[in-house]
């Protein structure tokens, strides 16, 4: 098994501190080029909802990348938020003419096409979001 | 680190096209007025931010007729393009 975590200030800056993590991570795990891609994609999702649409809060994001066997988990752990679940209820439509898309939005959605499995967990004012990527799945999952 | 060099009507993108510098990519981007290509040859990584930015300077361009050309795009990037669906509103081509 192979696992990292570390907490991060809610700015963009950090995005370069995650990737480095996220590299360091990827040589240990033995990870591919396309997963590598992938898990980059998802945690700067994550993290920068957490700096855009969190405000007056000064607390670290919490960021944890598991490798067991063959099943891939990331977890970011916000504190003092306001609920935000990032579950999608119905399917994107990601054939939208250009006229009819609008910029932004495209994030959690990409989550989704690029992960197996999300969860949300909110309780005390503290998000967990949880995902997992099988790596012995193709590239994308086929049910979103 | 992300660079844009814009020569003539071609911009090369460079580097990890992360959310840290849509500010910038917007600034290189506003500066495209007539139908350009963009060069993804030594783009290591897209965002949605980066996205996003491409996605509205497309908006702009096809006001006006105009549009963006993307050529040069690695594996990784033509599969976030196609899970997209921007593979429906940008011409690609390898060069």
């Amino acid at each position: 098994m192979a696992s990292v975590s570390a907490s991060f200030p809610r700015t963009m800056e950090s995005l370069e501190h995650i990737n480095l993590l996220i590299d360091a991570f990827a040589h240990t795990a033995e990870l591919d080029a396309r997963t590598v891609f992938a898990v980059n994609l998802a945690v700067e999702e994550l993290f920068t909802n957490s700096v855009k649409y969190v405000k007056n809060n000064h607390n670290p994001v919490s960021i944890s990348l598991v490798r067991d066997k063959d099943v891939l988990v990331i977890t970011l752990i916000d504190t003092d938020v306001d609920r935000f679940d990032i579950r999608m209820r119905e399917p994107y439509n990601f054939k939208k003419k250009i006229e009819e898309r609008r910029v932004g939005g495209l994030g959690i959605p990409l989550i989704h096409k690029l992960m197996d499995e999300v969860d949300y967990h909110y309780e005390n004012r503290r998000s967990i979001i949880t995902l997992r990527k099988n790596l012995e799945n193709t590239y994308v999952s086929d049910h979103h | 680190m992300f660079q844009i060099t814009i020569e003539k009507d071609l911009l090369i993108l460079e580097g990890r096209f992360d959310a840290s510098r849509e500010a910038y990519a917007l600034e290189m981007f506003d500066r495209v007025s007539e139908t350009a290509t963009v060069d993804f040859a030594t783009l290591e990584y897209i965002s949605s931010s980066g996205l996003g930015v491409l996605l509205a300077t497309q908006k702009r361009l096809k006001e006006s007729g105009s549009e963006l050309k993307l050529i040069n795009l690695t594996d990784h990037i033509r599969d976030i393009f196609h899970y997209a669906g921007f593979d429906l509103i940008f011409s690609i081509a390898d060069r």
